[in-house]
């Protein structure tokens, strides 16, 4: 028996050996990605740089959304997207739908994308702030670009949760901040863009990263670069001015603009165009989210609310412009009638704004800066109607002609946003802060909701 | 690793030498048969405690080898008792008789990686399927889809009706909540198969991307479908921790042991067989008329009234469901083996081509395979076997399911097309644009290409060695390992030319992936069997190793030149994805067995896993397990005849569940911006305190024989908890972070498996087989320490999981909300998991050559969300739509859909799925003498799905968009019609 429990010990030895020990196994560390850990601990500038992009490709994730929800919202547009019912149904609360609900439908990409940006910007903070490569102004020019971005960001889940209010301190996942209301979110989002526009005025005079052509064109002479600390610290105020608007600062907001791009001089369309752009490309960039080949057979389309062409001023260039009609192809939808008549809303026109699927769309721009100062100057008695003017001018309709109180000219300058800023993510919003929600034309029986029901995570979050 | 197995080979080269010669012998010759006269082929005949044996032949006869002296000889033979019997020199001719055993009491089950025990001494309640039981009756396209009310405790669901699978096989309740690998490991003669399902883009091509599951929405096929039912002799089913303990870290979900034909001493014998089928698509939904005042309560237009006053004349009002799927498509399926060897070496060759073009035109799938099993005796003490196989599946599954602004799905847009849409090509072959959706259904269906071929190598060595030998004991030496190799291609292409392309930028759309797995794993055992006293204790200790490596890559180009379906044919290109994998898993066992003459047998073992999936690479975690049977009619005490076995069995267990790749990575991800390569942080942290599931099983059982086993009971408990349950917690969205893997649930399944065998009728003339099993399961939520969270579908107000304390996790819920807050203020609507299931085999052979076989299973509740209802009565063509139950003069599709939407009831669309189907319906024939070269024939009819009744109002209830899911199936939209299949068969040895 010995000899049995001999060779059974040199046997469990071997195959143990066979299995094991001759052959180690080596910790498997994710073979597809760089961590985060690399470009968090030390970073180099290379890495620095994969930081920064990431955080220009992420600043682009609420256009979509922005555009087709608030749009549906506010009545801008009809989402004719045939493949579910809830684009029309949901979002203009058809049915005597009264209210959101938690986790509202194709609501994500106003609030979680942009918290998406905010989060590469922390990244891209503390990764900056924890590097021993840089020099403090290189170090500035980080933060104070990541602020900028950070800010312009935050306002997204605002406008969109606006009395739910948000939660601005995130940066640890399991220990974020408190939610704040909608008040006290807009003061610490305004003190966020003033760190960026302080970060940015030590930057000193070049930033030690690269963007895209959304901050300027190098191979364009006409292009204006925003791609040093001064030029960004334009964009940084204009940004300012909006988030003043919303705080009805009106004096701040002239303040911030009298620092940004804004150009009251405008002359014509391309003038008021002029600001910072989100750029697309083709795969495997991003295509234009906005952009739909003309007149195309499909029953997938955003459309042009009709009443965008019933209210038009004659000559307006911007509806020449902005809408195209759908001659050969109007799209009808079951479910979209006009409770009045019965009929069903033709879908006649369609969004004209882009030339191809990689057209630029802009971040901020001009235009929205002189309608912002028109409102300051008409809400401090100040001189709005040539503000008012410069746009009227551009776009062909003429001088204002109407009166001078306060609340015509807050009526005109209301009006002259629906068309000079359509689609991009400001009707809806104008009409809450202006309290004219019940004032949007509801024709196909709709609700039109003043804000959406905080998300699922969010209020899981809080009850756990 | 390379190093591994020349260090492996190093040793067998130095086992080899152990090896010593025969001695001197004598013969034995005879026959074996059944109770019935009829020769029984390839019963194995063994000298006991020696590996001195053989098999019986074609005519049942056999001649047996003896070493000297007294012996006695093992008779045994699936599915009939086996019986030992002394011999001698003197002893020239024995004849025996077999006799059934319904009971399979005496098959070898599985208690350890390299030990096995008789059933009859099994503390564990194993399941196994035969060949016969298997493919028997009818042809079945994949080996899960065949397993279908044959076992207890296991529910079988497959995904749609698209040819060539996809179905979710779920062991014993819920193994995980979807971190984990939800489906059981399968072990194809000792190799560790690859069972994934390969993304092909489908669903980002139909632009079916929504959603909350983590699963793509691309109807792949998981991949045992590759496997040649056919080539299988036996199927083990490991369904709880209790039995799978010995597969330690991945077999939470239970293990499915699979072991293929062997070649048999003797005669060469060859078989053939061919089955001819065909199929047809069950449970039409009969879409809804459109006569003139449904188009007036639909459309209200009289642009459509003329449409359809047009078509009407023309004499194209069309019913589009019976147009698409109404194809009665050929089934083929030629099978030939060949087997035969010598005492030293046996053989197993096999061939077959199994051809099956589906419903929907174009849709198909074909599968070839090769197989060459061989085993060689080297010497007294050293056997080799080789298995070796190859397969090859070409699988067109067409456009069905989910799709968003394209029109990519045939059955969404039938959804909201009307009778009198003007679809077919004319004469140039141009599809008309659809008006009434995003593309032309017919163009989608004839132009559109979904195609994935898989190629695929499973190749498995075995070495035994006996190293030593007494009469009291020996000690073997086994080394199993082997390698999956799969190669996968697969092409999704929409053409230029279809309507929701021409909409679009670059029209054109094509997507080609390409996958390359290797699973390579190897084993080595010490078996040491002694008997101790009147105890006969078996020791194993072994070490395994499993590596996997897996590379994909899915590049899409858009924009793509005339017909052209070539990547450098496309405008843009774009790489969509590159997932490398690499996995190495590490473990020890030992483990212990100890038999007390057939009257208490115990089992001791435990198993150490370590895996680089976990958090921690180089922990070892520990799976220990326990079990015992006490046969009380084999103690001497025993004086009940009647009862033929009584055996009261206790069984503990553990297993593991590991996370999946990548969940412990913290990771940049990249995306173009501009020009400018950009890294996005990813949207999932880490939890440094992972670590892998953990389930542990009690499993308590009788299993009662009465009147000599011809009535055979089991009856078995079980309680298998699961802890550390993997989750996704979702902190805060406005965090950034989006999924954290944490293990934050427990849960338990408790279930109750019951199986009555019966041979109540056994005559010359007719004999009957039945056999009536009942399980259910009951899980729930014991713990969860993150907040209570939704998971699956398109959101509440399209139904979706709940994940709450308390709460079973497959509990489907939606809106309204305002309710209590343990629910998330949603209301609950029911249960995907059934409440229980019954299934009913009956064979009966009539005049010994008649034979007919039916297998029925009927499963009691359960519910399913079923959107495609709601995009009927979205696009007015469900088939009750403009009728008027209520008289509230509103049309039943309008009331249905404003109940949804207006009063926000999401109910409306949730469906019970209790069903009864007949499953299996089989008659043969068997000739009774030789006909010609023919030494057997049997011809036959048989039928597959023939049966279904079920209130669920769609085509299946067996249905799941995003796939196999361990809790978020059962949500249907628009899926490939599940069929009945009906075969004519002709089976020849020759």
């Amino acid at each position: 028996m010995n000899n049995i429990f001999y060779k059974l010990f040199i046997g469990v030895g071997i195959v143990a050996m066979v299995g094991l020990s001759s052959c180690d196994v080596d910790r498997v560390n994710d073979p597809n990605n760089p961590s985060l850990a690399s470009v968090t601990a030390d970073a180099s500038k290379a890495e620095l740089q994969v930081l920064v992009t990431g955080l220009e490709a992420r600043n682009r994730g609420y256009v979509t959304n922005s555009a087709q929800m608030f749009g549906s919202f506010g009545r801008e547009v009809y989402a004719f997207f045939g493949s579910d019912p809830r684009f029309l149904n949901d979002w203009l609360g058809l049915g005597g739908n009264a209210e959101t609900y938690p986790d509202f439908f194709a609501s994500g990409g106003t609030y979680v994308n942009p918290y998406l940006a905010v989060k590469q910007a922390n990244v891209l903070i503390s990764a900056a702030n924890n590097s021993t490569q840089l020099t403090t102004e290189e170090t500035f020019g980080y933060t104070g670009f990541a602020k900028t971005i950070k800010g312009f960001q935050l306002l997204w889940p605002l406008l969109q949760q606006f009395e739910n209010g948000i939660r601005v301190d995130v940066e640890d996942p399991l220990n974020p901040g408190p939610t704040l209301g909608f008040d006290a979110a807009l003061t610490e989002i305004r003190s966020i863009l003033d760190e960026g526009f302080t970060d940015l005025d030590k930057a000193g005079g070049s930033f030690s990263f690269n963007l895209t052509a959304g901050f300027g064109d190098e191979s364009d002479p006409d292009d204006v670069l925003y791609k040093n600390p001064t030029a960004m610290r334009q964009i940084n105020r204009a940004i300012a001015a909006r988030a003043a608007l919303y705080a009805e600062d009106y004096g701040g907001a002239l303040t911030a603009l009298s620092e940004s791009f804004m150009n009251l001089d405008a002359a014509d369309a391309q003038d008021l165009l002029e600001g910072p752009t989100h750029v697309y490309g083709n795969a495997p960039d991003v295509n234009n989210p906005l952009f739909y080949p003309l007149d195309a057979s499909t029953s997938t389309i955003l459309i042009v609310h009709p009443r965008m062409i019933e209210d038009a001023l004659p000559g307006d260039v911007r509806v020449t412009t902005k809408f195209a009609e759908r001659v050969n192809n109007p799209i009808t939808d079951a479910s979209l009638n006009d409770v009045a008549t019965s009929d069903p809303i033709v879908g006649a026109y369609q969004d004209a704004r882009w030339t191809s699927n990689i057209s630029p769309i802009p971040m901020i721009r001009n235009e929205e800066l002189i309608l912002i100062y028109a409102e300051a100057q008409a809400r401090q008695g100040g001189d709005a109607v040539s503000a008012i003017n410069t746009i009227r001018n551009i776009w062909e309709v003429g001088d204002y002609t109407g009166g001078t109180s306060t609340d015509e000219l807050i009526d005109e300058i209301l009006f002259q946003r629906r068309y000079s800023l359509w689609l991009e993510g400001h009707h809806w919003v104008d009409m809450r802060r202006l309290g004219r929600l019940n004032e949007i034309d509801t024709r196909e029986g709709g609700t039109i909701y003043t804000q959406v029901e905080r998300r699922v995570s969010e209020i899981a979050w809080d009850e756990g | 690793m390379k190093f591994c197995f020349t260090r492996a080979s190093m040793l067998l080269a130095a086992m080899l030498l152990l090896a010593a010669p025969a001695m001197a012998q004598y013969m034995v010759k005879g026959s074996v048969k059944d109770a019935l006269g009829e020769p029984l082929i390839g019963v194995s005949i063994l000298v006991k405690g020696t590996t001195t044996g053989t098999v019986s032949d074609f005519d049942g006869n056999y001649e047996l080898n003896v070493p000297d002296g007294e012996q006695v000889a093992i008779f045994s033979y699936t599915g009939f008792k086996t019986q030992e019997l002394t011999i001698s020199p003197s002893t020239a001719q024995l004849d025996i008789v077999l006799e059934e055993d319904i009971a399979r009491l005496d098959e070898v089950v599985v208690t350890g990686l390299a030990s096995g025990v008789k059933r009859s001494n099994s503390g564990n309640a194993v399941a196994t399927i035969s060949s016969a039981e298997l493919v028997g009756n009818t042809t079945p396209q994949t080996v899960d889809n065949a397993l279908y009310g044959k076992l207890t405790g296991v529910n079988i669901s497959a995904n749609g009706g698209s040819p060539g699978g996809g179905v979710n096989v779920q062991l014993r309740g819920i193994s995980t909540l979807g971190a984990g690998s939800s489906q059981p490991l399968y072990i194809i003669d000792g190799v560790y198969v690859n069972n994934s399902s390969i993304r092909n883009g489908r669903s980002q091509v139909s632009g079916a991307t929504g959603g909350q599951s983590s699963a793509t929405q691309d109807d792949a096929a998981n991949r045992i479908a590759d496997i040649n039912p056919d080539d299988i002799e036996r199927i083990e089913v490991l369904k709880g921790p209790s039995a799978a303990a010995v597969y330690g870290t991945r077999a939470n979900s239970g293990v499915i042991i699979i072991t293929t034909k062997k070649g048999k001493a003797g005669q060469t014998r060859v078989t053939f067989s061919q089955d001819v089928g065909i199929a047809q698509g069950q449970n039409f939904i009969g879409f809804d008329d459109w006569d003139e005042a449904k188009v007036d309560a639909f459309f209200g237009s009289p642009a459509e009234q003329a449409a359809r006053q047009a078509a009407e004349q023309e004499g194209r009002v069309t019913d589009w469901e019976d147009f698409f799927y109404g194809e009665t498509p050929l089934l083929l399926n030629t099978q030939i083996g060949v087997s035969g060897g010598s005492q030293k070496t046996q053989f197993y060759v096999s061939g077959s081509i199994l051809s099956e073009d589906g419903i929907i035109e174009n849709t198909g799938f074909d599968r070839y395979s090769v197989r060459a099993n061989v085993d060689h005796r080297i010497s007294d003490r050293i056997k080799v076997s080789l298995n070796s196989s190859y397969f090859k599946s070409d699988n067109d599954r067409g456009f069905t399911g989910n799709q968003n602004n394209t029109g990519g799905s045939i059955g969404y847009a039938l959804a909201y097309t009307p009778s009198y849409a003007n679809l077919l090509p004319d004469a140039n072959g141009n599809y008309p644009d659809n008006p009434y959706f995003n593309d032309n259904p017919v163009a989608i269906r004839d132009l559109g290409i979904n195609n994935q071929q898989v190629d695929r190598f499973i190749s498995a060595a075995t070495i035994d060695i006996d190293l030593y030998q007494s009469a009291n004991s020996f000690l073997k030496f086994k080394v199993n390992g082997g390698v999956d190799y799969l190669s996968g291609n697969s092409l999704v292409y929409f053409p230029e030319i279809l309507q929701h392309q021409r909409a679009q930028a670059n029209p054109g759309d094509l997507m080609r992936g390409r996958q390359d797995d290797l699973n390579y794993n190897i084993q080595g055992f010490l078996n040491y069997n002694t008997n101790i006293g009147r105890i006969n204790s078996n020791t194993s200790v072994g070490a395994v190793r499993l590596d996997q490596r897996g590379d994909f890559v899915l590049n899409r180009g858009r924009g793509l030149a005339g017909g052209q379906d070539n990547l450098a044919w496309a405008t843009v290109v774009s790489s969509l994805e590159q997932t490398v994998t690499r996995v190495t898993d590490i473990g020890y066992v030992i483990q212990e067995d100890l038999n007390w003459e057939d009257k208490i047998a115990i089992s001791a073992g435990i198993r150490f896993d370590k895996s680089t999936l976990n958090n921690f690479q180089d922990e070892f975690y520990a799976f220990p397990k326990f079990s015992g049977a006490v046969n009380l009619h084999n103690f001497d005490f025993w004086s009940i005849d009647v009862v033929s076995q009584l055996k009261v069995r206790a069984a503990y267990g553990e297993t593991g569940g590991l996370p999946r790749f990548g969940v412990i990575y913290e990771s940049l991800t990249p995306q173009l911006i501009g020009g400018q390569l950009g890294g996005q942080v990813g949207t999932r942290g880490v939890d440094p305190n992972l670590v892998p599931e953990t389930a542990q099983e009690i499993e308590l059982g009788i299993d009662l024989g009465l009147f000599d086993d011809n009535l055979f009971i089991e009856a078995t408990y079980y309680n298998k908890g699961v802890n550390d349950l993997i989750l996704d917690q979702q902190p805060a969205e406005s965090t950034g972070i989006l999924a954290i893997a944490t293990n934050a649930a427990d849960l338990e399944n408790r279930g109750i498996e019951l199986a009555l065998s019966a041979s109540p009728i056994r005559g010359q003339n007719f004999s009957w087989f039945t056999r009536i099993m009942y399980w259910q399961n009951r899980s729930e939520i014991t713990r969860l320490s993150v907040p209570a969270f939704t998971q699956g579908g398109f959101g509440p107000s399209l139904g979706t999981y709940l994940l709450a304390e308390g709460f079973s996790p497959t509990t489907i819920v939606g809106t309204p909300a305002g309710q209590g807050s343990e629910t998330l203020g949603f209301t609950v609507y029911g249960d995907r998991q059934p409440d229980f299931t019954m299934a009913w085999n009956n064979s009966f052979t009539i005049a010994k050559n008649l034979e007919l076989n039916l297998v029925t299973q009927y499963q009691s509740g359960g519910n399913a969300i079923n959107l495609s209802a709601l995009l009927w009565d979205d696009g007015g063509t469900s088939p009750d739509w403009d009728g008027d139950d209520d008289g509230d003069e509103t049309p039943n599709g309008l009331d249905r859909l404003l109940a949804w939407a207006a009063d926000g009831n999401t109910g409306v669309y949730i469906e019970p799925t209790s069903y009864l189907k007949l499953r299996e319906a089989a008659l043969y024939y068997t000739f009774p003498d030789e006909i010609g070269v023919f030494k057997r024939l049997k011809v036959g009819v048989s039928a597959n799905n023939v049966l279904l009744w079920t209130d669920y109002g769609s085509y299946d209830p067996e249905v799941s968009n995003f796939g196999t899911q361990s809790i978020t199936g059962n949500i249907e939209v628009t899926p490939y019609p599940s069929a009945r299949r009906l075969f004519f068969h002709l089976n020849a040895e020759f």
